[in-house]
């Protein structure tokens, strides 16, 4: 009993210890004690000792204590030589004490410098090596008291207050000397000696994440005593995905956050934390240095020094509604005191498709049209007639094979960093690209360059930061009179008969005939190279605080941010003819400019406290935001050649027109308050409350009063509980908090605008024409969400298995919604109303492993896995149930289930027809489908559910290793248990004019009845195509996303040097191997996320990677 | 130096409480950018702009922009559709699946134009300083087009929800669909109303003296067509007599002047669609929420146009090509109406400035037949991809009135009377008089004669498919194996597919709306 006591002591002071130390300016009072320390005993030279039958390492170790003394032996000779030694002597010399001692041995001993005594074997020639060298920490200060030891041997010294140590070495001889340096709290390096007899090396601070200190919203916490959900990125591996956009980063990395995207340089994801929590809008807030942002993809992943995701309530409240969603909470690098340190990042690689559709060739598309035409009593088209004079023989174009191409990435950091004790600095400039995958399609140019500066003086700590980013946007284009399609569907089912190019078409690119092919197919490569869709956005974000301490730990904070981006998208259509459906004979031009802000002041006024064991920290504040919207299109046609894209080149007045503009402003303005508390650091409380009001709410429901509350329970702790050693932390905690959100709303959302541009015309003259064109809800107020969230984090071996688990209920209620409302109220818009409610249901486990750091080899694990249960409890109007693309959301399902038709394979013959339920238009040959609801006729209510787009699971797994400078990594990513509509399959399945999967080659014909592809037939008069389970597959899949080597130069070379001060290279592969049944180019496709989440139309495929990097520090 | 800190914190304590105080009224924003309805709906300027309003939803895609010329026209045995896109393609072929595009443009279209005749219903009575009888013109107005928009859904649709109030709050959402029969009689009161407040003529008025606009003859016209088409003749022909009482309606002499940018709204043209080159901006106007942008023209030339000028997704069939053959005018020519109706291969046949001979040489198109009404292959235009084509659609024209009272005389047993009204249109284009060719009809064989007559006059202006349905055809075995032989795609019409389906999108929003018989 009173053992464990004891024993559970030591482990808290171990890891106070540690703390204490992990802390900067604790170090000087462990430089005092060292100082103490290394001042007694110096001249101690005679030796009283009294020891009997002890071990001679024993009584070395004795005479080493009470004497100035120090042995340097091995420990080979030691053990041959071990015999009891027994002892007693006053005031003896050294010569003494060791005839006495060494009597029946075969040893002998040499006095050397500094009171080492060198013991050797009788005969045997003694080599000592000294060597000296310095041991500094990462931020290059001098590390006193850090052990040097010869490993295998009991050969050691420590550091000095200089952080310098000089290690005599016997047998130095042997080559494979290692020297192991270790402190507490820092991760202990082994350098191999290679005979040198200089070795300085720098000590990192050890892994122990218990002792991190997280930001959370206006403040800091200690990880250990987190209570609310708050997920640490292990940054280190999720910046090995070399992505612009850091919310692309925290794919697979954070149990409970779903990402999902596509390849299109520069496009945003789809991010949802813990499920789907609104409808309109799901993305997380991002709080970069302290300033609200939803658009964080503009500043370089490279540059962020930590990363947080709030998960909850209890934890997010305090963001308020703009936090609903989840908070991301991004800190970038600060420099440090010390040096101008210089560092670079960059890699360059290449992007690939890694997947190609299999879709017919000229040969087989002329045999499905062919075959399509005449079952529907059609004659041939000519070009596909091969008794015709048009028919087309030697054009069979491989539209993916053409229309991809190999892309290219590459991405520079250059970034100046460092401090002295009152202002420290950081700069950084970043240029990132990509050229993207199709050719001439789009692609993504950043620069960055942002700097921050920090000081202190007296009470006033001040700190500013700038970041200015112009990113260049090559964007997808489409023909303006043909409103949008899709390019990957348009690429895909591009007939092969068309060619690329067609000297005689307007513009160069070919196009399909009407009178002989009678297809209409879009020439994308012709599109992306003749149109032009361009965005510039210059962001900068600026901040600025100020910190007085007025008396100790009272503190008013004020703080400012202006975060602002200014855009420019310009749209260029030529003349040209792209065939049928596609001529364009008036250019067109439109440039489209403006610029939106978020102007936001804030003060906080915190303090600290502590009472016995009592810890208080008292946190409240207002602020006061602006957002503003300004923007302006003007557009001009009929441009004259050759194309300038001035608007003075169009003398026409009439050919031009500045058409819209706008301006539009919202405010919001909270109070908040945090109060955090614990006792003796066991018992952990948290809360957060904070007051909304929003412009965007009619004045009645205008307000919202939102917080929440987050309790923990250090268990390991508690002195009465009895845990074995092994466990480092336990810690239970729980946490409920409402909060508001409002971001579905527009600028003005409940005052009825009058449209004043639904005019016409009498004779040749505008008849202007006002009415109100929408209709509009005038009973919105806050969505409420309510998360119930209980975890346990588990930490074992000083932190070296880390296991966290959570559960959480997050309960969603007046979810702002467009809830469709029928076309027969003849408004154009869908008015949001609070009308859903949703539950979340999920688990999340997130465990990690660590090696020691004592070994060559190291290696840590660390897996997430996460569930979400979505239910839709309430839905507006009555709960009737909202339809999506191949979905259907009703009450008691979960959102955006998929509902289509089921079908049973194909008809044999007419009696097979006519035996099944009415299917009006069905022929031998076309797909049966089933009559779910039995009634004999196969209508829309015959649609059934068929599946959810909501993955089971999802899952991240990392592997990283490193065996002295050679280091991997292996990052895995998935999900389970989803499936997916693939429009692009259905679109290639169509038996029309457009171009098929060779699947569709296999199509039914009177002699060929075992197959269940239906009859090519024009019109598809039973409607084959309709959405059904033919299109349903499986979107369940497991992804190499990540896997890099890196080489490390060694320290010891590095020193020489005396330039570089860290170099490594690596090769990294991404998105190298995919397992999935999915048919399309990738499970991991982009689109609302919502009500159509599970309908993949074309997502750009992402992209293989395979890049090599250079990371240097000077 | 202390000292300046402090003095720093203070001053932006209290900057930043100033700061606060000072905008808790930005809470209440007000939308620069736009009138609200509290701030319109004030005089006799924001009543025209109004009612002007109504008639927007006239240009867009699902009304006669483009698809309500589909949807009236491929489905006769006049016109037919090879083209590449289903929602055509099928439309004529009563193939129509309720998720289609093709039923859901001019369903939207419509609605929006209801709730807009509804707003100013509503709001209009309520201003107090505007003219009276401006007043009574605007309202008069209102209740024409929402009688003709409601006409469209009940021609269209058949059973459909009947808003008549502008939507107030989510609970007026959810209107009930009414029978068809319900649909026609507000219709008739909407027609009704709008004849006893209507002008017949605008010229001369102050601020809405436009042409163009809806007079007591477009009512009234329209008022008979509604009782022609619920059968109820003496009301009907009550309507026709009056309009053509009216005295200011004659035939154009040139029966070509009827279809073409040139002599819009002319002595013949009781109501037409207005549409123009010249006004508004050039961005496609197909629907959503109306920008300054929009132009305001049509894409039916586009849609309807030759190959290689046009899409060519409505073609006239070989049966109308063959029907104009069958009488020679007095002066022992073709029916001249063939040539203004259709392009097709013939010596000096010309398109676009180009020969259709050479431009068609050796292809299949060759032999194909065009549509010449409502395009602009004679304006100097080079083709229609521009997409933009200012020809107004003439929804009623004074043939039309007189082919309907001729048509009620006989269904009066009047059939003798008939002839009078019926030789009129044929007299213009050249035809002998009807009374010599063929006299003393019987009632029987005049009605085959004015399906005849009316074929011919109306081809391609969307009546076709309305006479074979009120006429009974479809459930007449003989009249529908006659069908079929002229135009194939009667081959695939089933039972209730005269009716479009209704959009499944309401079908599924509108808890309670049945989807149509056959569908």
């Amino acid at each position: 009993m009173k053992k464990n006591v004891h024993r559970i002591n030591q482990v808290r002071l171990n890891q106070f210890l540690k703390v204490f130390l992990m802390c900067k300016f604790i170090l000087a009072l462990v430089i005092a004690s060292s100082l103490q320390a290394f001042a007694k005993g110096y001249g101690q030279t005679i030796i009283n000792v009294n020891f009997q039958n002890v071990t001679l390492k024993k009584a070395f170790k004795e005479i080493e204590k009470k004497s100035d003394y120090r042995f340097l032996y091995n420990d080979d000779i030691l053990a041959k030589n071990d015999l009891p030694a027994s002892l007693n002597v006053t005031n003896a010399s050294l010569d003494e004490t060791m005839v006495a001692l060494l009597a029946k041995t075969n040893l002998v001993y040499k006095l050397s410098d500094n009171n080492l005594v060198i013991l050797s074997e009788k005969g045997a020639t003694v080599s000592v090596l000294t060597v000296t060298g310095k041991v500094t920490d990462d931020t290059d200060l001098p590390m006193p008291g850090v052990t040097v030891k010869v490993k295998g041997s009991n050969v050691a010294t420590q550091t000095d207050v200089q952080g310098r140590y000089t290690l005599n070495i016997p047998d130095a001889s042997t080559s494979n000397t290692v020297l192991v340096f270790s402190f507490v709290g820092y991760a202990s390096q082994e350098v191999p000696l290679n005979g040198a007899s200089a070795l300085s090396v720098q000590l990192k601070p050890a892994s122990n994440s218990l002792n991190e200190v997280i930001v959370v919203g206006y403040g800091t916490q200690k990880k250990e005593n987190l209570t609310g959900s708050v997920a640490v990125v292990n940054l280190k591996e999720a910046n090995k995905r070399t992505t612009p956009d850091i919310a692309r980063a925290l794919q697979g990395q954070v149990a409970g956050v779903q990402v999902n995207g596509s390849g299109v340089p520069g496009e945003g994801v789809s991010i949802r934390i813990r499920g789907v929590s609104s409808l309109i809008n799901n993305n997380p807030l991002y709080i970069i240095d302290g300033v609200p942002t939803m658009e964080p993809f503009d500043f370089p992943t490279t540059d962020i020094e930590s990363l947080q995701v709030i998960k909850d309530a209890s934890a997010g409240a305090i963001y308020g509604f703009r936090g609903a969603n989840g908070v991301v909470i991004i800190t970038t690098k600060k420099g440090k005191n010390g040096p101008m340190k210089i560092n670079y990042n960059g890699y360059a690689g290449f992007q690939k498709n890694p997947k190609t559709l299999s879709v017919t060739d000229r040969v087989g598309y002329q045999k499905i049209v062919n075959t399509a035409e005449t079952n529907a009593g059609l004659s041939l088209a000519p070009a596909n007639d091969p008794s015709s004079t048009k028919f087309i023989s030697n054009v069979n174009t491989d539209w993916q094979k053409s229309g991809f191409k190999t892309g290219y990435t590459q991405s520079h950091d250059l970034g100046l960093s460092g401090g002295t004790e009152t202002v420290n600095y950081n700069v950084a400039f970043d240029y990132f690209n990509q050229t993207g995958t199709t050719v001439s399609g789009p692609s993504y140019t950043r620069y960055n360059l942002s700097g921050n500066v920090q000081g202190k003086k007296g009470i006033v700590s001040f700190g500013t930061k700038f970041a200015y980013t112009q990113g260049d946007y090559n964007n997808l284009a489409y023909p303006h009179l043909h409103g949008t399609g899709n390019q990957i569907v348009d690429l895909v089912t591009a007939i092969p008969t068309m060619p690329i190019y067609d000297a005689n078409r307007v513009g160069g690119y070919g196009g399909v005939d009407q009178n002989t092919q009678r297809a209409i197919s879009l020439n994308i490569i012709g599109v992306n190279n003749l149109l032009n869709s361009t965005g510039q956005r210059n962001r900068m974000m600026a901040s600025a605080w100020m910190e007085v301490e007025i008396i100790k730990n009272l503190k008013y904070r004020l703080s400012g941010s202006y975060d602002r981006n200014d855009f420019k998208n310009t749209y260029f259509d030529p003349i040209y003819d792209l065939g049928w459906f596609y001529p364009n004979t008036s250019a067109y031009y439109s440039d489209a400019r403006g610029n939106y802000y978020t102007a936001l002041i804030e003060n906080t006024l915190s303090y600290k406290f502590n009472v016995h064991k009592h810890n208080v920290e008292l946190l409240a504040g207002t602020a006061y935001q602006k957002d503003k919207n300004d923007n302006l299109t003007g557009i001009a046609y009929n441009l004259p050649q050759p194309y300038l894209f001035s608007f003075d080149n169009v003398s026409n007045t009439a050919d031009k027109t500045v058409f819209s503009n706008s301006n539009e402003r919202k405010f919001y303005s909270p109070i908040f308050g945090r109060v955090n508390y614990n006792y003796d650091d066991r018992y952990l409380l948290t809360a957060n409350y904070r007051r909304d009001g929003s412009s965007q709410l009619p004045s009645y429901n205008r307000y919202g009063d939102f917080a929440g509350v987050s309790v923990g329970w250090n268990l390991a702790k508690e002195k009465f509980l009895h845990l074995p050693d092994a466990i480092t932390q336990l810690k239970l905690k729980a946490g409920y908090g409402t909060l508001g959100n409002v971001n579905a709303l527009a600028f003005y959302p409940y005052q009825a605008v009058v449209n004043a541009n639904a005019s016409y015309v009498f004779g040749n003259t505008l008849a202007s024409g006002a009415t109100q064109t929408q209709v509009f809800d005038q009973t919105n107020k806050w969505e409420q969400k309510r998360t119930t969230n209980i975890g346990l984090d588990v930490s074992l071996f000083h932190d070296q298995l880390a296991f966290s688990s959570e559960y959480y209920v997050n309960k969603i209620v007046g979810i702002l919604l467009q809830v469709p409302i029928p076309v027969s109220v003849g408004a154009i818009n869908t008015p949001l109303v609070n009308a859903a409610s949703f539950t979340n249901k999920g688990i999340e486990f997130t465990v990690t492993y660590r090696s020691r750091d004592t070994g060559p080899f190291n290696y840590t694990i660390s897996a997430n896995a996460s569930t979400v249960k979505n239910r839709v409890t309430s839905l507006g109007n009555g709960g009737n149930p909202i339809y999506g693309a191949y979905s259907k959301t009703a009450v008691g399902g979960e959102v955006g289930q998929l509902y289509a038709f089921k079908t049973e394979g194909v008809f044999k013959d007419a009696a097979d027809v006519a035996a099944h339920a009415t299917q009006t238009g069905a022929a031998p040959g076309d797909i049966k489908f089933v009559d779910t609801n039995g009634d004999h006729v196969i209508n829309d209510a015959d649609r059934v559910y068929l599946g959810s787009a909501i993955p089971k699971l999802y899952y991240g797994f990392n592997f990283s290793a490193n065996y002295k400078n050679i280091d991997a990594s292996v990052f895995i990513q998935g999900n389970y248990g989803s499936k997916i509509a693939n429009g692009v399959y259905q679109a290639l399945m169509t038996g029309q004019y457009t171009n098929a999967s060779t699947d569709e080659l296999n199509f039914w014909t009177p002699s060929n009845t075992n197959t269940n592809v239906p009859r090519p037939i024009i019109g598809d008069p039973n409607a084959n195509n309709r959405n059904s389970d033919r299109f349903i597959q499986s979107g369940s899949y497991a992804r190499l996303q990540t896997a890099q080597l890196g080489y490390t130069l060694p320290a010891s070379l590095l020193s020489r040097t005396h330039v570089f001060r860290s170099f490594r290279v690596y090769l990294s592969g991404q998105n190298l191997y995919t397992i999935t049944k999915y048919k399309g180019y990738d499970p991991d496709f982009i689109n609302d996320g919502t009500i159509n989440r599970g309908f993949d139309y074309g997502s750009f495929p992402n992209p293989r990677t395979l890049l090599v990097g250079l990371q240097v520090g000077l | 130096m202390k000292n300046i800190f402090k003095k720093t914190a203070v001053t932006g304590l209290v900057l930043s409480a100033l700061i606060m105080s000072c905008k808790k009224g930005d809470l209440n924003t007000v939308n620069p950018n736009a009138q609200t309805t509290q701030t319109f709906w004030q005089n006799a300027s924001d009543a025209v702009k109004g009612i002007n309003a109504v008639y927007g939803s006239l240009i867009i895609d699902g009304s006669y922009m483009r698809f309500s010329p589909i949807v009236e026209n491929t489905r006769g045995d006049d016109a037919t559709s090879y083209s590449p896109w289903d929602q055509i393609y099928n439309m004529g072929k009563f193939n129509m699946q309720s998720t289609g595009d093709g039923v859901l443009f001019s369903w939207t279209a419509y609605y929006q134009g209801i709730l807009r005749a509804n707003e100013v219903l509503k709001y209009v009575p309520a201003i107090t300083n505007m003219d009276a009888d401006l007043k009574k013109r605007v309202l008069g107005q209102a209740y024409f087009l929402r009688g003709l928009y409601y006409f469209h859904l009940a021609d269209f649709y058949k059973n459909v929800p009947m808003p008549l109030v502008p939507a107030g709050s989510s609970t007026d959402y959810f209107q009930k669909q009414q029978t068809q029969d319900v649909v026609w009689a507000q219709v008739i009161s909407d027609f009704k109303a709008a004849k006893d407040m209507l002008p017949t003529t605008y010229t001369g008025l102050s601020p809405d003296g436009q042409t163009g606009r809806a007079t007591k003859g477009a009512a009234a016209a329209f008022l008979g067509k509604t009782y022609l088409f619920t059968k109820k003749y003496t009301e009907a022909a009550a309507e026709f007599k009056s309009v053509i009482d009216l005295g200011i309606y004659s035939l154009v002499p040139n029966y070509y002047d009827n279809f073409f940018a040139n002599n819009e709204n002319n002595s013949e043209s009781v109501f037409e669609v207005q549409f123009s080159r010249d006004a508004g901006g050039t961005d496609l106007g197909w629907g959503g929420d109306p920008s300054s942008g929009w132009g305001r023209t049509s894409a039916r030339a586009i849609t309807f146009g030759a190959a290689s000028f046009g899409f060519t997704d409505v073609q006239p069939t070989p049966a109308l090509y063959n029907e104009y053959l069958q009488e020679k005018t007095t002066a022992g020519g073709t029916d001249p109406r063939l040539d203004v109706t259709m392009y097709y291969n013939k010596p000096g046949e010309k398109l676009y400035n180009q020969n259709f001979a050479d431009r068609y040489a050796g292809s299949s198109s060759l032999n194909a037949l065009f549509c010449h009404k409502y395009e602009n292959g004679d304006s100097g235009q080079a083709d229609e991809y521009d997409w933009r084509s200012g020809i107004n659609e003439r929804l009623m024209r004074y043939a039309d009135v007189l082919l309907m009272y001729a048509e009620c005389l006989n269904e009066l047993g009047q059939t003798s009377d008939a002839y009078q009204y019926i030789q009129l249109v044929r007299a213009r284009v050249g035809l002998p008089n009807l009374a010599t060719v063929k006299p003393n009809m019987s009632q029987a064989s005049m009605r085959d004669q004015i399906g005849h007559e009316r074929f011919l006059e109306f081809s391609l202006e969307g009546h076709r498919f309305d006479d074979i349905r009120r006429w009974g055809w479809l459930q007449d075995p003989t009249k529908l194996a006659w069908l079929k032989s002229r135009d194939p795609e009667f081959n695939t019409y089933t039972t209730g597919k005269e009716y479009l389906p209704i959009p499944l999108t309401e079908v599924q929003t509108n808890v309670g709306l049945q989807q149509n018989p056959g569908y």
